[in-house]
């Protein structure tokens, strides 16, 4: 049998004006989709990439910001999630004191940190307390004439004498069967909450700033992760989001702060927040509940009665790096 | 089909247009194919490096802050620095810092 072909000539122009209609159609449905959705995803990831800085929101922006993410988590972790939006209190300003004498270097308040504030639980494992083990000074007079301690150089007392404070790479992670460890003593280290931030310095956008109760807080909308903060930090205590972090569902802390412990994305920078969704509302930090043995002290530096204030006044306080200025407001101290 | 003197039937397809064409198809299949498996080969190796890049972010902080020490605050340096503490506070919220 014979087919009879027939002649059909399609035109450049009726291609090209066909391929354009077709993209223009394209173009009008995925809009259409993105605005009628009932994805709370899709809307909220519309709508986040052109809010505006947090700080400069009117309280109806912050307030519509807040239950935009508060649809978006409670669709992905599958539960009530609250992101709440309490300002800093009249009066109020954060200070904190930990009693190195007293730290058993248990980790609770690590760990607690971490359930609390929703960090990372694997690849990467994000935790804003670190606990430093170092090891203890002592005297040996067996060791008088023994000659000099290795990698210490020339000490008085030649040998008898094993420095304090030293740390070896990794010791972050120890992992001792009891604590606290005969020859060591442990060093929490956090967010100082800085008077004179450096890291606030240094952000080229704005994104990290002091509230007025003093905490240095992060508007992770914002930030673009240039990590110009991590490197001004001189504590350390700015963690990057490598990856996208991993957040079980079952896990995830509802109770939630849009300044604090929301769940962060990848390439945005965290830290403690002197759990503002708690302190806030009047509330310890998850570190001050859990510790066992009360090592941990916290309050408002501007009441006279308060517990931070009475450490201030009583004992004996430390802090580190005095030389840059920054005026910490997490002090160490002894009895 | 027989040419002369580089005339042609006006209904004969060009074949420099299909060969345009499929030359854009190649491409784009070759550009699609090569994206996704850098993707995937990239994938694959953030996803056993994001502990370790925050390891060198986070461990050598730790040697760096004890070598520092702690610095002992006498009573009086406590005591102005409360009050730097509190006349900031007061001069944010009249506005004068």
């Amino acid at each position: 049998m014979k087919i009879k072909k027939t002649e059909q000539k399609i035109t450049r122009r009726d291609f090209l004006r066909g391929s354009s209609s077709l993209g223009v159609a394209s173009i009008a449905a995925t809009a259409g989709l993105m605005a009628n959705t009932d994805d709370a995803h899709a809307k909220t990831t519309w709508a986040e990439w052109f809010q505006g800085n947090y700080r400069l929101m009117t309280d109806e922006e912050k307030k519509e910001a807040a239950q935009r993410l508060e649809n978006r988590y409670s669709e992905e972790f599958g539960k009530q999630v609250t992101v709440d939006t309490t300002e800093a209190t009249d009066g109020v300003l954060f200070g904190y004191a930990l009693n190195i004498q007293k730290c058993i270097g248990c980790r609770r308040c690590v760990k607690a940190c971490v359930r609390e504030n929703n960090q990372s639980r694997h690849n990467s494992e994000i935790e804003w307390i670190r606990v430093i083990r170092m090891e203890k000074g002592s005297f040996d007079a067996g060791k008088m004439d023994q000659g000099y301690p290795e990698d210490h150089g020339i000490q008085v007392g030649g040998n008898s004498y094993r420095p304090a404070g030293v740390v070896l790479e990794g010791q972050h992670y120890y992992e001792p069967d009891k604590v606290p460890e005969e020859d060591a003593f442990y060093f929490p280290i956090q967010c100082m909450q800085c008077e004179k931030p450096p890291c606030v310095k240094v952000c080229p956008v704005r994104t990290t700033y002091r509230e007025p109760d003093g905490i240095v807080v992060i508007d992770y909308n914002w930030c673009i992760g240039c990590r110009m903060c991590i490197g001004a930090c001189p504590y350390w205590a700015r963690r990057f989001n490598w990856g996208e972090p991993n957040l079980p569902k079952e896990e995830m802390n509802p109770e939630t702060h849009y300044l604090g412990n929301r769940p962060r994305m990848k390439g945005v920078v965290e830290k403690c927040t002197f759990c503002i969704q708690r302190t806030r509302k009047g509330r310890y930090t998850a570190c001050i509940e859990v510790c066992p043995v009360g090592a941990r002290k916290f309050g408002n530096l501007l009441d006279p009665e308060s517990e931070v204030r009475k450490v201030l006044d009583r004992k004996r306080v430390f802090r580190l790096k005095a030389e840059l200025n920054t005026y910490p407001k997490f002090f160490y101290f002894v009895d | 089909m027989l040419k002369l003197f580089g005339f042609k039937k006006p209904h004969e397809p060009s074949q420099a247009r299909r060969l345009f064409f499929k030359g854009m198809a190649t491409a784009g299949v070759a550009i699609a194919s090569i994206t996704g498996l850098g993707a995937a080969m990239r994938g694959g190796k953030t996803d056993r490096d994001y502990q370790a890049a925050y390891d060198r972010d986070v461990v050598p902080g730790d040697k760096i802050l004890q070598q520092n020490g702690f610095e002992e605050i006498a009573q009086q340096e406590k005591d102005e620095m409360v009050q730097m503490f509190i006349d900031d506070y007061e001069n944010k919220k009249t506005g004068i810092s």
